[in-house]
Order: structure tokens, then C-alpha cells, then sequence
């Protein structure tokens, strides 16, 4: 073997890091993986206005 | 005129191979990683979790980035190729199709918790040496729930965004508070009329206190019991301890009865490991088998609660692994005799490794499961990101508390700690994790690393979660490699999981 393992794995972080940066980009691009949005949580306030308290 | 450009060639969706292929002699890289397994062959697994077997020096061709070096094997450059370890143009051009395919192996980890835990009561009447909840005796009733807590955390629970919601009721021993239990259920279903999510509850009970009257409630509203049976009477009830050293039999009786009055398939149990369970893997499997479960779930101690101080409960991972092992080898030689049962971890595993997608099992989710997966709301209404942090708050580190009942989720999720767990919980990118093969398979747990190791990133060479899930992986493909029946096998459970 003319390489040991830990350079070979390092070669291949170098050769591939900014295809995996990009595939990672393009994966979770907010308009494609549409985040829930803090504000789409409805809190406990706005809930009981909503629904009314319970008895 | 429009519709004729339509069908004219330049608009034809397939491209001409020159499209895809720049070169005659070289190609190009994709994200993998590789390690080696007890044959001698390389495993490669890439960015999607495709994975190949190849010969001894592979990764050392694919370097060479040249075709020629495989002159001699075209049908494992074929099989790189098709794969998605290399590619042959200069401007990758799949770009789309490997970031969807990427999006969808991460799928389960886009949404928000539908698991939402209740410790409904710290109260136990049991005193298992490594209880991992740190129970109070059973008379100590300010320990559980109040009514107006109870209210506040459903009213969470109800504004979360998810549309399918699991309730899982936890102790101490939750059916101690079974009033509190009918309690909650009764106040759900009368608030979820107004939102109609799909709501399943379930409860985590050792099965002392159950009897027909408890039963007939969760028939009535369908709940799901989980109990815990940590083999044979001699291994469980040195496990779990009791006063009168009956928790065996009680667990027994209420199997049966549970079984006899919901059905087979509305209970499930789960075994902790101890030392003196590492022992016998084979009377373990067997004691699941006589109660007629066809599955099991091999799993080692978590270091939290009292688990953390006991000598029983502080085992190596290698020890783990054996047992492990031994387990997994008998089950599958069951299989082999007909026999179809399945180790729940191993599952959980193999579904990543041959299909495209996930389980939402937190420990084995990146990014984190906490908080997308699961939410904990402890009996004193404070809000916790997972079940093991709840733990570590019983050691009075309140480190994963990120609020209280009595927040909104705006300001729960505004917790600085949100975006630190999001940080350290990505295991793509974390140091050590980033150039590991099974990386794609594992997950991160920044609560586990913290507990073991001080740090939400934690140190891989040190780190027990690393060794165990990276020795079982190492298990499962040594297997795939040598053992054909044995895949046939593997692939029944995920059909049947």
C-alpha cells in the first residue's frame, strides 16, 4: 500500500469537499425544503383566543 | 409555432453522451468514504448512503483519477460510476438529482417533533438499580403532574405543527398517575375536535399496577402500552427490583393480560442491558419469544441517573458489542429455521442502508433528532429537548432545559441552546465524523456527548456512542459481505418492520 488510510481519506475530503458543500446547499435550499417558520407556531395565547378556554 | 419548437431535437430531454462525459481518459470524484472490512475488501459508502463491496486497493484506483487504471476491471468502474463515487465531466452534471436524493435521506429530520413526551409522574414502586429517571418512592404525590401544567403542555403540544402526533405518558411508573393520564386524554381529545391532528397515545409502564379497569380504558381509546421485560424471571427481577421480588411475575401477568384484552400487536417491550444481562443474550431473545414478541431490541444502558453511579450498570462498549454479536447471530439462525424475528436496532439500521430513507430514531438522526423528532415536558412543567436530558436535569444539570409550560414555542425555540444543538448535532461536518464510512448511517447526539464528555461535539476517539454504533455497523457489513442468506434475511425485516 503506498498511502495509509488516514491520507487516502484526507485526499479524498480535499477532492471532494466543495461537491459536498454544494450538494448539502442545494439539498436544503429553503425554497425547495420549505422550513416551518417560528411563526407558523401557534402559542398557547393565540390558541385559546382561537379555540375558546377550556372548561 | 410554440408547440412545434416543442418537438424540435434541441428541446428532447435526453442529452448526447458528450454532454456527460469531457473526457476520454480521466474522471472526477464524488463525496464518499471508506473503511475496510475482515475480508480484506474495501466498503464505500457515498454522500446518499449507496454503498459499494470492492477489492482490496479500489480507493487507491479511484485517486488515480484515471480510466486506465481500471483497464483491467471495467465493471467496477461501471459499478463506481453508476453508484455515484466518481463521475466523468469536469462540471458535475447531476448536480440536482444527487441534492434530492441527499433531501430525501434527510427527509425525517425536516419536520418538527411528533413524539411528545409527558413524565406524567416521577413516583415508581419499583427501585431498578439503573433507573435512568431518578424515581421518587410512590408516596410522594407532589411529584406528578398538576392539572394546570397538564393544560399548559397540551396546549404546546396542540399548536406544534406537526399533523401526526405520538402522547407517550412516562414515569417513575406512569400508571401510578393513571388519573392524571385519563385526565390529559380526556382534555385532548376535547381541544383537538377544534384542530383535528391524528393523535396516538401511549404508555410506558412496567405492568405491576395494570388490571382490567386500566385496560379496558386504553381499548376504549385505543392507547398503545410499551412495558419493559428485561429477560428471564432470575435476570429480570435482579434488574428490577421490587419489595417482594415479584416483578417478573407481575410483568408476565400483564403481557398476558394486556394481549388478552387489547391484542397481540398493541403491546411492546423493551429490555435494558446490564452487566448481569450481557451475560445471557440467548435467554434474553428466548424469554421474548416464550411471551410472543417477534422482535427484540438490543440496547445498552444510557449513562444518565442512577445508572451513572451503578457498578452493574458500568460495562465497556466492546463487552456490548459481544453480546450484541452473540445476539444477532441467534437471531438470525432462527430466521435461517423459519422462525421470523428481528432485532429492532439492526432494523433501524439496515432500512438506511438499503433504502433511500430514514427511521425517526433519535439517536441515530443528523441532523439531531432532538427537537425535530421528540419534545420532553417534565412533571414540574419544565420543557426538555429530549428524554435523556430530562435525565441529566435529575442530576441538577439544567443545561438542555430550553423552557417551561408556560412559554410559547417562539420563545422556546429562541433558546440560544436551539442553535448550539444545531451546530454540534450535524454530523456531516463535525470532526471525526465527516471522514467516517458509516457516517451517512449514524447520527448525533450532542446531549450523550455532553453527559459522557463535557462537550455538545464530543471527541470521537473517545466516545462510547461512536464505538458502539460504528461496531455494530462493522457487524452488519461484515455480514453483507460474507453471509448471502443472511441479506435475504435483512431485507425481510425491513419489508416486515
Amino acid at each position: 500500500m503506498l498511502v495509509n488510510d488516514y491520507s487516502l481519506r484526507d485526499l479524498i475530503h480535499q477532492e471532494t469537499k466543495e461537491i459536498k458543500d454544494l450538494v448539502t446547499a442545494k439539498a436544503f435550499y429553503p425554497e425547495l425544503v420549505k422550513f416551518k417558520p417560528v411563526g407558523e407556531f401557534d402559542d398557547p395565547v393565540n390558541f385559546e383566543k382561537k379555540n375558546g378556554t377550556p372548561k | 409555432m410554440a408547440l412545434q419548437s416543442k418537438f424540435r431535437k434541441e428541446f428532447r430531454r435526453f442529452k448526447k453522451l458528450d454532454f456527460y462525459t469531457d473526457s476520454t481518459d480521466k474522471f472526477w470524484l464524488l463525496p464518499f468514504n471508506f473503511t475496510r472490512l475482515n475480508s480484506g475488501k474495501e466498503l464505500l459508502i457515498n454522500l446518499l448512503g449507496e454503498f459499494l463491496i470492492a477489492p482490496q486497493g479500489t480507493t487507491e484506483l479511484i485517486l488515480t483519477k484515471n480510466k486506465s487504471s481500471f483497464k483491467d476491471n471495467h465493471t467496477l468502474y461501471c459499478d463506481l460510476l453508476s453508484n455515484n463515487f466518481i463521475h466523468e465531466s469536469k462540471q458535475i452534471k447531476n448536480i440536482e438529482i444527487l441534492a434530492n436524493r441527499y433531501r430525501t435521506k434527510k427527509s425525517n429530520t425536516l419536520n418538527f417533533a411528533s413524539l411528545h413526551i409527558f413524565v406524567i409522574t416521577l413516583r415508581c414502586e419499583h427501585t431498578c438499580q439503573y433507573c435512568q429517571v431518578s424515581r421518587v418512592s410512590q408516596n410522594k404525590l407532589k411529584y406528578d403532574f398538576e392539572n394546570q401544567n397538564l393544560k399548559k403542555a397540551i396546549k404546546l403540544m396542540l399548536s406544534s405543527p406537526e399533523k401526526n402526533i405520538t402522547m407517550e405518558f412516562q414515569g417513575g411508573e406512569a400508571l401510578l398517575a393513571f388519573d392524571k393520564i385519563k385526565f390529559a386524554i380526556s382534555y385532548v381529545q376535547k381541544k383537538n375536535k377544534l384542530i383535528g391532528k391524528n393523535i396516538s397515545f401511549v404508555i410506558c409502564t412496567n405492568l405491576a399496577p395494570i388490571n382490567e379497569e386500566i385496560l379496558q380504558f386504553c381499548k376504549k381509546e385505543n392507547i398503545l402500552i410499551s412495558s419493559s421485560l428485561d429477560g428471564p424471571k432470575e435476570i429480570h427481577n435482579q434488574n428490577r427490583k421490587k419489595k417482594d421480588r415479584n416483578s417478573y411475575e407481575l410483568a408476565n401477568k400483564g403481557i398476558q393480560l394486556t394481549k388478552e384484552i387489547l391484542g397481540d400487536d398493541r403491546i411492546s417491550s423493551l429490555m435494558t442491558t446490564t452487566k448481569l444481562s450481557l451475560k445471557h443474550p440467548i435467554k434474553i431473545i428466548d424469554e421474548y419469544r416464550k411471551q410472543g414478541f417477534n422482535s427484540i431490541f438490543l440496547r445498552p444502558i444510557s449513562p444518565y441517573g442512577f445508572a451513572k453511579f451503578n457498578k452493574n450498570s458500568d460495562y465497556l462498549t466492546d463487552d456490548f458489542l459481544k453480546f450484541y454479536r452473540k445476539g444477532l447471530d441467534y437471531i438470525i439462525n432462527l430466521n435461517l429455521k423459519g422462525e421470523f424475528f428481528r432485532e429492532i436496532y439492526t432494523s433501524i439500521i439496515l432500512k438506511k442502508i438499503f433504502t433511500s430513507f430514514s427511521e425517526n430514531y433519535v439517536d441515530l438522526m443528523s441532523p439531531t433528532g432532538l427537537i425535530n423528532s421528540v419534545i420532553v415536558y417534565d412533571y414540574n412543567g419544565d420543557v426538555f429537548v429530549s428524554d435523556e436530558a430530562r435525565m441529566l436535569a435529575q442530576m441538577n444539570d439544567f443545561k438542555f432545559k430550553i423552557g417551561t409550560v408556560d412559554n410559547s414555542w417562539k420563545e422556546i425555540l429562541e433558546n440560544d441552546l436551539i442553535s448550539d444543538i444545531s451546530n454540534s448535532g450535524v454530523n456531516d461536518f463535525v470532526a471525526g465524523c465527516d471522514s467516517c464510512a458509516y457516517n451517512i448511517y449514524c447520527g448525533s447526539d450532542p446531549v450523550h456527548n455532553y453527559a459522557t464528555q463535557g462537550d455538545m461535539y464530543g471527541f470521537r476517539p473517545k466516545s462510547s456512542f461512536c464505538k458502539r454504533n460504528m461496531g455494530v455497523l462493522d457487524i452488519i457489513f461484515n455480514k453483507i459481505d460474507k453471509e448471502p442468506e443472511t441479506i435475504k434475511i435483512f431485507n425481510s425485516w425491513i419489508k416486515n418492520g
